[in-house]
């Protein structure tokens, strides 16, 4: 019998704690549990044997940490062989009668995943996979893969399952006592990833005793449709005597997880502290108890690394400015990479309200499937926002949702056979909620019926490749109306069909309907009403819109969606005018000097009603920046008051770029500026970027983490002749110094400036650069001189 | 061996010592002002997590013996002359604080660097906490803290102190190929116990 056979019918148990055995065995601090395989045979069969014994049907192998990061390729091998052998005997040796299976345990690595970590994602696959493709050739059930406190490295390890092997996948991960994991992940987060890629059993282990990880599979059984499994540590260690001993015994670890089985678990176990007798005790406190049916849930979601976003009642707002059509800077920012831009607008649209993004950086010159991919991963690190990924292009979108820490959703498939066949199975693979377009190879009908028709067949084909109707969101096309007066209506009925007949969820793109129509703001707003009142679920919009915010939250408002008003409320008080009083009795150059952004936005704007942009420059700003320039160098201005005043500056450019669409700005030369290879900090780079932008230098920011290739490769793209390089530890220097040598021996034309908390101008000279920049101020004044 | 992970509640904030951080010579009531703004924001993002164990010490010439693992340092000998045990410990304030740093560089470059402050004076102020605590619980006199990297400490003591105090599992802190901690606000360091 299969093991999930086994566990459609029956209360499964898993086996209970190894490494605190181990330790009671002689196995020393920091010795590695894993080799214990090849020298202590017997001792490993025998805990296996014991949990048998006790009750278990499934025992995991000692392999926890076993991966190409702790041992050679070929001690590898040894130790997984063993430890399966070591299974199966033990399963040969028990007397006890019911099913006995082995799974494959797979734990974390250690090491946490780019871009806060230094391990890359594939990295990671690929550390699992070797893993995996061992467990397999060896020949166990299943593969329980546990103890996972961070999501991404949860997802790599099911990836490297799901791809090297048919077995059943159990998924167990370790939450802090704030629900969430070490990264941040809540459960909602953690299920829909998980449900959405295909694990067969999920759930939770380690960190916390029984009772306190009760609320946590609460939650877990509110949201899964899939089987949950527990196994809790037997309480909280203390130390007594000089002995580390738990605090919850056998039989109220026993009581609890009795409970959790009436309250839905399908498999018990345990984990730190527990022993074979806590197994027994489960086992003898749940004879007899059937399995509650697995209910499905039902919820259509999508999801980031923290948290999930649910279709229900409520419209969810889906910001559409991450996107070069019609942009003409946005298009710039793609094909200059120029990911600061890319994330801003991210960022910006977060602060203005919408619960997802959508992303897409589709030009025909460009290689889409890097950059969709880049900036997905670098949104990641900075907005922590479900993603909509938004490309036509299949690869880029494979691409794209490999890398997601999350369940994404995808933009789009439709009717097409072809479409279909080249998006369903990604769906299927990597999870998702997938955007499906109600148009097929007769291009979009012109009846409302003949696009529910189409969403019917799609619903029918993505049912073949498993995919349920809460994973597919309806768009039925939005036309525009100038070109067709019956486009709003036909859109609205086939939505509205959909919705209350086949009851899934729709989204539209809202903007389209206005095309070709002065004043689009209100054409939009009210198609967006009438969308809402015909039951759209979500909105693709523009979060700057004040008419579209207004419309969704008076609607929320007007259909008791908004209890006691307060969503409306909160926004209506955001909508007074800010007053920037100061802006009477303060000059442009005083506001940049105070560091006030605000007021120096709009002194520029009012002098350049006036004067034309240069002079403001050349008369305000300039002397402005000087001055506190300066100051900073005579110690008499700090750093914050710096960086505020560059801020402000930075905001005044900004009115009289936008004012001069047409002329060119000041351009002192171009400056490429990276933080290098090993390096993960950025805040020093960060700053001196600013600064050079503030004084008229166009500058390139390729990251932290930078190969010395990929700072070559601008240079020689952007004929750049400066490269500022920053380095934190003595650790990274090195990489620095490879930097400095390829760039010189590569580039010889370009000079290269450096800094960082453990440089001096020794060091700098010693590793073969050009010039130290002790601060920021300095590495202007360098810049000044070279370029 | 016991290794024993221990959260604590938020110590008090300190917003001259974060000034300081900052790179604010002297005191500066506007940049204050900002930095309580950043407190009020951030605060609640933090998590005050410590994983520790306390080991016998043995020097023999200019080279510790922790019993785990052994460190060649004058430097390290020196701090621990008189102590018979110590504690290896490594406490995180956690990642969050990293991600609002991210964000905030892009953003408001100003505002990064004052919640960096932030974090440095969380951790250094867990640290002191953690110490009190230890003073409190061994009723021992507590030697000045010492970490990988303090005068002629190799840097790669860090390996030894991860491996023993299981730092990724009990507290999310990982370690970087080129030894970099992540989440960045951590702290990994021992502590001599005397009498």
């Amino acid at each position: 019998m299969s093991v999930l056979t086994y566990l459609q019918q029956h209360i499964t148990v898993l086996d209970g704690g190894m490494g605190t055995l181990l330790q009671a065995a002689g196995l020393g601090a920091g010795e590695l549990p894993e080799r214990w395989n090849l020298t202590h045979p017997d001792i490993i069969t025998d805990l296996h044997r014991q949990y048998y014994d006790a009750g278990s049907h499934i025992v995991s192998t000692n392999t926890f940490g076993a991966n190409l990061l702790k041992f050679s390729a070929a001690e590898l091998e040894d130790i997984i062989k063993a430890a399966v052998q070591h299974a199966r005997t033990a399963a040969s040796q028990s007397t006890t009668e019911g099913e006995k299976f082995v799974a494959l345990d797979i734990g974390p690595t250690g090491k946490l995943l780019k871009p806060y970590g230094d391990l890359d994602f594939e990295e990671a696959v690929e550390l699992f996979a070797a893993t995996v493709r061992l467990g397999v050739q060896y020949g166990v059930d299943l593969i329980l893969i546990e103890t996972m406190n961070d999501l991404y490295e949860t997802k790599a390890a099911l990836l490297a399952a799901k791809e090297n092997s048919t077995l059943p996948v159990f998924v167990s991960n370790a939450y802090g006592a704030d629900g969430k994991l070490m990264t941040g992940a809540n459960v909602d987060a953690v299920v829909a990833l998980l449900e959405g890629m295909g694990a067969d059993a999920i759930g939770v282990n380690c960190s916390l005793g029984p009772q306190q990880l009760v609320p946590i599979v609460e939650q877990y059984l509110a949201r899964s449709s899939l089987p949950i499994l527990v196994q809790p540590n037997a309480g909280l260690p203390e130390v007594k005597n000089g002995v580390t001993v738990f605090n919850v015994l056998p039989p109220s670890f026993a009581e609890t997880m009795s409970y959790l089985v009436e309250r839905g678990i399908r498999v018990v176990g345990g984990c730190c502290g527990t022993t074979p007798s806590y197994i027994a005790a489960v086992c003898e406190k749940i004879r007899g108890k059937a399995p509650l049916p697995i209910q499905p849930k039902h919820i259509t979601c999508a999801s980031s690394y923290t948290h999930a976003v649910d279709f229900t009642d409520m419209p969810v707002l889906i910001g559409e400015r991450i996107n070069p059509t019609g942009k003409k800077r946005f298009k710039q920012a793609v094909r200059e990479h120029d990911m600061g831009y890319i994330l801003n607008e991210g960022i910006a649209q977060q602060q203005k309200g919408v619960q997802l993004l959508d992303v897409n950086v589709g030009l025909p010159e460009i290689d889409e499937v890097r950059l969709l991919t880049d900036t997905v991963c670098q949104l990641q690190a900075v907005v922590d926002l479900p993603l909509q990924i938004d490309t036509a292009d299949p690869v880029a979108m494979e691409s794209a949702l490999r890398r997601y820490n999350g369940k994404a959703m995808v933009n789009s498939v439709n009717g097409k056979a072809e479409s279909m066949a080249r998006i369903f199975p990604l769906v299927k693979k990597y999870g998702g909620l997938v955007v499906a377009l109600t148009l097929d190879e007769n291009g979009i009908p012109a009846t409302a019926a003949e696009r529910v028709a189409i969403a019917q067949n799609i619903l029918g084909t993505a049912a073949t490749y498993g995919i349920a109707a809460k994973d597919i969101v309806f768009d039925t096309l939005c036309m525009t109306v100038s070109a067709d007066p019956q486009a709003g209506n036909v859109t609205l009925s086939a939505l509205k069909t959909i919705k209350e007949t086949l009851g899934c969820h729709t989204s539209l793109g809202i903007s389209n309907v206005s095309f070709g129509l002065p004043c689009r703001e209100a054409v939009n707003s009210t198609f967006f009403a009438m969308a809402l009142q015909n039951g759209l679920s979500a909105a693709i919009m523009n979060p700057y819109a004040d008419d579209m915010l207004k419309t969704y939250h008076a609607f929320c408002a007007l259909t008791g969606r908004d209890e006691n008003c307060a969503g409306y409320l909160a926004f209506a008080a955001q909508q007074a005018p800010s007053v920037c009083a100061d802006t009477h009795t303060l000059t442009l150059q005083e506001a940049i000097i105070k560091g006030l952004g605000d007021a120096a936005a709009t002194l520029t704007a009012q002098l350049l009603t006036t004067t034309d942009g240069l002079t403001v420059v050349q008369n305000e700003i300039i002397p402005a920046l000087d001055r506190v320039g300066t100051g900073y160098e005579q110690h008499t201005v700090f750093l914050p008051q710096l960086l505020m005043s560059a801020e402000a500056a930075k905001a005044a450019f900004g009115v009289i770029k936008s004012a001069l669409k047409n002329e060119t700005a000041a351009d002192k030369g171009h400056v490429i500026i990276a933080t290098v290879k090993g390096d993960i900090h950025d805040i020093g780079k960060n700053i001196v970027k600013l600064l050079l932008e503030n004084y008229g230098f166009r500058v390139t920011d390729l990251g932290k983490d930078v190969a010395p290739r990929t700072v070559l490769e601008a240079v020689q793209s952007t004929g750049s002749r400066l490269v500022a390089l920053s380095a934190l530890m003595t650790t990274t220097v090195p990489a620095m110094e490879e930097t400095v040598q390829l760039l010189h021996r590569e580039a010889p034309g370009c000079r290269v400036i450096v800094g960082g908390a453990v440089l001096t101008a020794d060091y700098a000279a010693a590793i073969g650069a050009d010039y130290y920049g002790a601060d920021a101020m300095e590495a202007v004044r360098y810049a000044e001189k070279i370029c | 061996m016991n290794i024993l992970t221990k959260t604590f509640s938020a110590p008090p904030v300190d917003v001259r010592e974060i000034a300081r951080y900052a790179g604010c010579r002297t005191e500066n009531h506007d940049i204050e002002e900002k930095i309580r703004a950043c407190v009020t924001e951030a605060q609640h993002l933090f998590k005050y997590t410590i994983v520790y164990t306390e080991c016998p010490v043995a020097v023999t010439g200019t080279t510790v013996d922790f019993g785990v693992f052994r460190v060649p340092s004058q430097s390290l000998c020196r701090a621990l002359a008189g102590c018979c045990t110590a504690v290896l410990f490594a406490a995180t304030v956690g990642l969050e604080i990293d991600r609002l740093v991210a964000r905030y560089g892009i953003t408001e470059p100003s505002k990064a660097l004052l919640l960096q402050s932030f974090g440095a004076e969380r951790i250094e102020a867990l640290c002191d906490r953690f110490g009190e605590f230890l003073k409190e619980t061994t009723g021992k006199t507590l030697h000045p803290r010492f970490s990988p990297g303090y005068g002629d400490c190799p840097l790669c003591v860090q390996h030894d102190l991860f491996t023993v105090l299981d730092c990724s599992r009990k507290i999310g802190l990982s370690l970087t190929d080129t030894l970099l901690m992540s989440p960045t606000k951590s702290v990994t360091a021992v502590i001599g116990l005397e009498g």
